[in-house]
């Protein structure tokens, strides 16, 4: 245990040295923030440019459940893509700089090595998306309306799932492939078609993890959840641990091959 | 105060530090993808897109 955490704190500490700790987490609250601000001040910012009165008075006010719907699919393509470049070197990278050598020149197995790194991952990514949530929950409160706190923490748990699923794939692309733009857009192409799916064949997908972000949108609107819903999370639990294994024995079967490049 | 600038103000510290950390940093580094005043120029004034590029993109990890 304690060696685990010596590979997680050499993880975050990389972390913090490249900025990440820094500009993650205040991106995900700029990206949330600003759908309740222009919503708000929309009406301002179309009469500063031309366009009339009455025209700005007549758009429709949204409820405040809608921004915080708007702002999890926002965080589902810019806030995926964010993570999925910033982590897409997370395995494949210490790869290539012989840096999983030195690493394994201790007895470390690659399923703790792999853990740890997931670890950090979500550890990183769900303190951003947290805070971020909590802040455009914040500033919708004040500028549009209230929203139930206990929908928030339930579609808050909903898409944290959802993510941790996301972060696991890419670690998984990460550890199987060497090149890292490679990694980062099959662990996107992967999301977005698990996402996308259930939509076109909605009997077959049932299961899919992509689902969630859907689940945690009805959640908002509805109040309730859908009866199916256990599906989807039972789903994304079991995925994100076999991937992680998945992982794993990539970086294993890889470590062979580190330092003849 | 008015109360726009009150909620607006934070989130434009927010930004402040973000621009301000990825200068700190692009002045430290030895070298980083792509020329250095390219960077400087795209933090400086293109807001939040120049700034996750560089972060995402300039910075090299050796």
């Amino acid at each position: 245990m304690s060696q685990w955490m010596v590979l997680y704190r050499k993880e975050m500490l990389g972390m913090t040295r490249s900025y990440k700790w820094l500009w993650i987490p205040v991106v995900f609250i700029l990206l949330g923030v600003m759908n309740p601000v222009t919503t708000a001040y929309m009406p301002q910012l179309l009469e500063a440019n031309g366009i009339a009165k009455e025209v700005a008075a007549a758009m429709p006010v949204p409820a405040a459940a809608d921004i915080m719907l708007k702002t999890l699919s926002q965080y589902n393509t810019l806030g995926l893509l964010i993570l999925a470049l910033s982590f897409m070197g997370i395995v494949s990278g210490e790869r290539q700089s012989g840096a999983a050598v030195m690493i394994h020149v201790k007895p470390v197995s690659h399923l703790s090595l792999a853990t740890a790194k997931w670890a950090s991952m979500a550890s990183l990514a769900l303190t951003a998306f947290g805070i971020g949530y909590l802040a455009t929950w914040y500033y919708t409160d004040i500028l549009i309306g209230s929203v139930p706190p206990h929908l928030i923490g339930q579609s808050l748990l909903l898409y944290a799932l959802w993510l941790l699923f996301a972060l696991s794939a890419v670690l998984m692309f990460s550890s199987a492939m060497d090149s890292q733009a490679g990694a980062a857009f099959l662990a996107l192409l992967a999301l977005a078609a698990l996402s996308l799916l259930p939509s076109l064949l909605g009997r077959f997908m049932k299961w899919s993890p992509g689902r969630l972000t859907g689940e945690a949108g009805t959640l908002l609107s509805t109040g309730s959840m859908a009866s199916g819903a256990w599906l989807p999370i039972a789903a994304a639990l079991l995925l994100t641990a076999a991937l992680i294994f998945c992982s794993s024995l990539f970086s294993k079967r890889k470590a062979g091959n580190t330092g003849t490049k | 105060m008015s109360d726009t600038l009150k909620l607006v103000l934070p989130l434009a510290i927010l930004q402040l530090i973000l621009v301000a950390a990825a200068l700190v940093d692009l002045s430290k580094v030895r070298r980083t993808n792509g020329p250095k005043w390219m960077w400087a120029i795209l933090i400086l004034f293109s807001s939040l897109l120049g700034t996750v590029a560089y972060f995402l993109f300039g910075r090299r990890s050796d």
